[in-house]
């Protein structure tokens, strides 16, 4: 069972606020992130260190990504981790999220996969 | 290019779009089940979509070769219309049609659509003509019911295809718009809401306040979590656009008709390319992923644009 299934995906807590974590290994993303957010995650995800090459995402906080966030993710994930070898997976996404990610064919990439648990 | 009408005959070495007027089931199947038979004979891949009734006609009159063709129900695949012409791509695509032969068979058309889903599938129609490379060797046949359409209805088929292929007329007609045909259906006035909308102005500050107003309207439509949730970030993509292309700022209206909800989004920018959201994003690519999305999670997307009356994105929600 998804917790975030009833949860009406586009209602912001507060605009563009998201809250970010990451110790090399584990990620969470959580709030949202929009226009002006993916940007600073962006400077966020590039300066990280990578411990290992499999990375965990966990999106299950998040309240709204948009398009332009996404592209964020899944580039910097082809880009740094996916090009040296290796894989980036995502935990807790919502059924909208993984409708767009089909929609948008992120699920063709390689090294990138949505996991069922959170 | 001359745009003089043909007479359905086999094409050349290039992509031949055609209208089929028929009249009654035998009529239908005198003009689709030799097509397809002659395809196979030359072991051409064939697509047939049209609507179940007809679908399971052509696959009876078939037999055992149905089985080597693919069927597809249009009533599925064409319920937004504006997803028609990536599939015809994938087609083309998967079989190598700049090398060799294929065919189709296409009714997007028939009777009991919703007239705001008739007005996309004949601009669906039109766009079709510049939707596939000229050299693309793909036969694409679009059966229109003449019996039932409405003759406004036949009129555009007329100038939406450049060849027709009408049993009773077999001369055809004078009437292919050509591309300037797509181009100024892209650019129609749509008509405006029966009942006063919600109004929201919008600027890249106020995107978040256009997600509230969507998910608020779509939770009193009877949308679902996640129905609501799509349209949300569908108009939110679509209001980016607008503060990114469309002169930093736009209008969001919303509205119910008596088919469902309406959103919309009016901004000052200009759309040159009118197949938009017909053309799947490259995975790289930065932007350009909401009219995809849009066409791909909602119920019905109408986009119009001028190079002086700016652009709209109209968004329907069956309820």
């Amino acid at each position: 069972m998804d917790s975030d299934s009833d949860r009406p995906a586009g209602v912001a807590a507060a605009p563009s606020r998201f809250r970010f974590s990451f110790d090399g290994v584990h990620m969470a993303l959580a709030g949202t992130v929009d226009r002006q957010a993916a940007d600073e995650l962006a400077g966020l995800l590039w300066e990280s260190r990578i411990r290992n090459g499999g990375v965990r995402l966990n999106v299950s906080q998040l309240d709204f990504f948009d398009c332009r966030g996404l592209h964020t993710v899944v580039r910097w994930g082809s880009e740094r981790i996916v090009a040296e070898g290796g894989t980036l997976s995502i935990e807790g996404a919502s059924p909208l999220l993984r409708r767009v990610w089909t929609v948008l064919a992120f699920d063709q990439l390689p090294g990138m996969h949505m996991v069922e648990t959170a | 290019v001359s745009t003089a009408p043909a007479v359905a005959t086999e094409p050349g070495m290039g992509y031949q779009h055609e209208a089929f007027l028929y009249r009654g089931e035998a009529e239908f199947l005198a003009g689709t089940v030799p097509f397809i038979e002659a395809a196979l004979a030359a072991d051409e891949p064939v697509l047939v979509a049209v609507i179940k009734p007809r679908l399971d006609l052509i696959a009876d009159a078939l037999g055992d070769d149905a089985a080597r063709v693919s069927l597809v129900d249009m009533a599925e695949l064409g319920a937004n219309p504006a997803r028609i012409i990536p599939a015809w791509r994938r087609f083309v695509d998967q079989h190598r049609a700049d090398v060799r032969p294929v065919r189709g068979i296409g009714e997007p058309i028939w009777a009991g659509r919703r007239p705001t889903e008739l007005v996309e599938c004949q601009l669906h129609e039109a766009l079709l003509n510049q939707a596939v490379e000229e050299q693309t060797r793909l036969w694409l046949r679009c059966p229109y019911d003449a019996d039932v359409l409405d003759t406004p209805v036949i009129a555009e088929a007329h100038r939406s295809h450049p060849v027709l292929a009408d049993p009773s007329q077999p001369a055809g007609s004078a009437e292919y718009g050509g591309p300037d045909h797509a181009v100024s259906l892209f650019g129609a006035e749509l008509p405006e809401p029966a009942t006063a909308p919600e109004t929201l102005a919008f600027d890249g500050a106020a995107l978040a306040a256009v997600r509230a107003l969507v998910v608020r309207h779509a939770a009193d439509a009877g949308l679902d979590a996640l129905r609501g949730g799509e349209l949300a970030l569908v108009m939110h993509e679509i209001a980016s656009n607008s503060v990114r292309h469309g002169g930093g700022r736009g209008s969001l209206r919303v509205w119910r008709d008596s088919a469902g909800l309406v959103c919309e989004i009016t901004d000052a920018g200009h759309i040159t390319d009118p197949l938009v959201g017909r053309v799947m994003p490259s995975l790289d690519a930065a932007g350009g992923r909401g009219l995809w999305l849009a066409n791909q999670l909602c119920d019905l997307v109408q986009v119009r644009s001028t190079a002086g009356g700016g652009t709209t994105v109209r968004i329907h929600s069956w309820t």
